[in-house]
Order: structure tokens, then C-alpha cells, then sequence
């Protein structure tokens, strides 16, 4: 089964991030593929790579980063909700004209169509609300 | 196939009132994060009648965090992050409530 | 490639920030990626079709452009509207009122869901 999952909350206010990992995790171990992460709404907070998680507190963020980068998964972050709560790659930094970026790799910056292609792709489409 | 339905949510009574709306017979109800304190014997009886028709899950690694295994009504049995998938696979379309 | 059978769920009021405005977009690129895109609303998401006039916020306006993008499966939740007072055709764009029966079959028979 290939899965397509969505993240809707962020780390700050919803299990979502963590929910949606352990789903991730155990899709992985029973050899399913995940095709695709769509971070969308708060969601797309787990790109701001200047959050700082308290020492001994979880961090979904890295946890991604780390579980995404070791199975060749994509992490994709809406473009149009990541402007709104100021996630910004380069390119947009840029075009903006803001003081700086804050989403690293493997966290990638999408348009909406990245979030529908994965619902007509994958055989399964998750969500993980807020 | 049916239809799985994932409800995280429970002060936000909508979310499973909702869930409980649309759900057909036979669909599977999987409670999630906050959602699993539906399953506590007194509020799972409140919505019993009305989830009659499905089966109820709830993640049990969200249970144990949550210190409340001994309050669970025996209505809804507890699942592991792999039977999740299971039912992910089993079910279809999956459909998420807020 | 057959389109997928995509139904958007919106269940949350207007007003909430960006989020509804969110939500619209999705249902719309899904639109132009000519899938067969449907939505339904239902519980305090009928309000997202109710006029606020022209206040920022207003997504019902939004919702106009659905014929144009040929999104015209939508579909209200009958139950949802009788509790309001809401009547179907004081909407701005055509629904369909369905019964809670209706509405199961309309779920069961898609490929994927997105909730707002």
C-alpha cells in the first residue's frame, strides 16, 4: 500500500505531528510505502527551523526530519500556508523581501498541487487533523 | 469496503457527533490522541446507541499516556499503531473528524 | 489516468483566520487538477455558505466561483440546515440537500476525503 498522509496541526498546539509519525513508523515497518507528507494549515510550522524545543520535551520536527530523511520520504510544506505564519525558503525570503529563511531540507516548499497529486496517486489518503 | 473514521477530538463534542452522523453500518471508528477519552465507560454510554452499527477502536499507546486503561468501556477495543495501518488498509475511503 | 472521486468535508464555521480560505483553495486546485471534486457541508459548515456581505473573511463569496471551476456536485446536509433555519436555496450557488442517508452513501463512495 502506498500512503499519502496529511498534517494539519503544528507541535505547539496538536498531537497531530507525533500522531501521524507513529502511523508513519508502523506503515514503514509492515513494508508500506508512504508516498508522500503534506504539511498544510498549522502544519506547515514543523518547517520553521527556528523553533527550539525544550531540553527533554519532544521534537516532532526532527523527528520528521530524521524519519523522512532515512526512508526517502517527502516532507512537502504548502507555499501559500507557510507565507501566512511566516515559513519562508529562500526563493520566497527573496521575492518578499524578508529578513530571513527558515525552512531547511528535508522539508521542501509546494504548491497545492503537490497535496492533490498525492490524493490521486497514493492508495490510501490520511489526514491527521489539528 | 467501509469506510474508517478517525476522530481526535473530545471536548469538541462536534467531531464525533459528526462522525456519528455519517458513519454507516459496519464502518470502523478509530479513536485517536484526546479522542480516546470517548471511551471511557461514562462517555462512550452517552454515544453508545449511536455507534452501535460500527466497531470502536482506540489507540492504546494514546490510552496508557493518558492513564485511563482501568476507565475504558469494554465496548471499544484497544489497538496497537499496526492494527491502524491494518485498518487503514482494510478500510476505504479514510476520513478524518475535527 | 480515471479522476479520482475527491469530497472535501467542511463541518467548522467561517471566520476562523485563514483556515476556510484554506480549505477553498485545496477544493479548487483539486478542481483544476480535473478531478471529480465534490463537497459537502454539514454541522456549523453550512454557515460557510451564508453571505456576511463584504467583509473580509466572507469565504461564501469565495464559494461562488464553484460553477466556474465546474464544481458542481455540492451537497448540504439537510439536517444540518433544519437545525439553523436554513433553507437551501437562499444560497448564492446550487446545493443539494441531502438526507442523512444520503450523505453516508455520498462518503462511502469517494476515494478520498479532506476535512477541513
Amino acid at each position: 500500500m502506498n500512503i499519502a498522509i496529511a498534517i494539519h496541526g503544528d507541535a505547539a498546539t496538536s498531537e497531530s505531528p507525533r500522531l501521524a509519525l507513529r502511523f508513519a513508523r508502523a506503515a514503514v515497518a509492515k513494508g508500506h510505502g508512504i508516498h508522500r507528507v503534506f504539511f498544510y494549515h498549522a502544519g506547515v510550522n514543523l518547517a520553521n527551523s527556528l523553533i527550539v524545543q525544550p531540553q527533554g520535551e519532544p521534537d516532532p520536527a526532527a523527528e520528521w526530519a530524521t524519519f523522512a530523511t532515512e526512508h526517502g520520504i517527502e516532507l512537502t510544506v504548502c507555499v501559500a500556508a507557510a507565507l501566512r505564519r511566516g515559513v519562508l525558503g529562500s526563493e520566497d525570503a527573496a521575492r518578499y523581501e524578508r529578513a530571513a529563511t527558515n525552512v531547511s531540507p528535508p522539508f521542501q516548499i509546494v504548491g497545492l498541487g503537490q497535496m492533490v497529486e498525492a490524493a490521486i496517486t497514493a492508495d490510501r489518503f490520511v489526514t491527521f487533523c489539528a | 469496503m467501509a469506510t474508517l473514521h478517525i476522530v481526535n477530538a473530545s471536548s469538541e463534542r462536534a467531531a464525533l457527533d459528526n462522525c456519528l452522523r455519517v458513519s454507516s453500518r459496519g464502518d470502523a471508528i478509530l479513536l485517536v490522541g484526546n479522542g480516546v477519552y470517548w471511551a471511557v465507560e461514562s462517555a462512550f454510554a452517552r454515544i453508545a446507541k449511536r455507534a452501535m452499527g460500527a466497531s470502536c477502536f482506540a489507540l492504546s499507546a494514546d490510552v496508557a499516556a493518558r492513564g485511563i486503561a482501568h476507565l475504558l468501556t469494554d465496548q471499544v477495543q484497544q489497538i496497537d499503531d499496526g492494527a491502524f495501518v491494518d485498518l487503514v488498509e482494510s478500510h476505504h475511503p479514510i476520513v478524518s473528524w475535527s | 489516468m480515471k479522476p479520482r472521486r475527491i469530497l472535501f468535508v467542511i463541518s467548522h464555521p467561517p471566520h476562523r483566520g485563514a483556515l476556510a480560505f484554506e480549505m477553498l483553495d485545496e477544493l479548487l486546485v483539486g478542481a483544476v487538477f480535473e478531478q471529480q471534486v465534490s463537497v459537502l457541508f454539514i454541522d456549523e459548515g453550512v454557515f460557510q455558505l451564508v453571505d456576511g456581505g463584504e467583509t473580509p473573511g466572507n469565504v461564501a463569496r469565495g464559494y461562488r466561483a464553484l460553477p466556474t471551476y465546474d464544481v458542481n456536485d455540492v451537497f448540504v446536509d439537510a439536517g444540518s440546515l433544519k437545525q439553523r433555519g436554513l433553507a437551501a436555496e437562499s444560497f448564492a450557488i446550487p446545493v443539494r440537500a441531502l438526507s442523512r442517508t444520503a450523505v453516508r452513501k455520498l462518503v462511502a463512495s469517494h476515494d478520498v476525503v479532506i476535512p477541513d
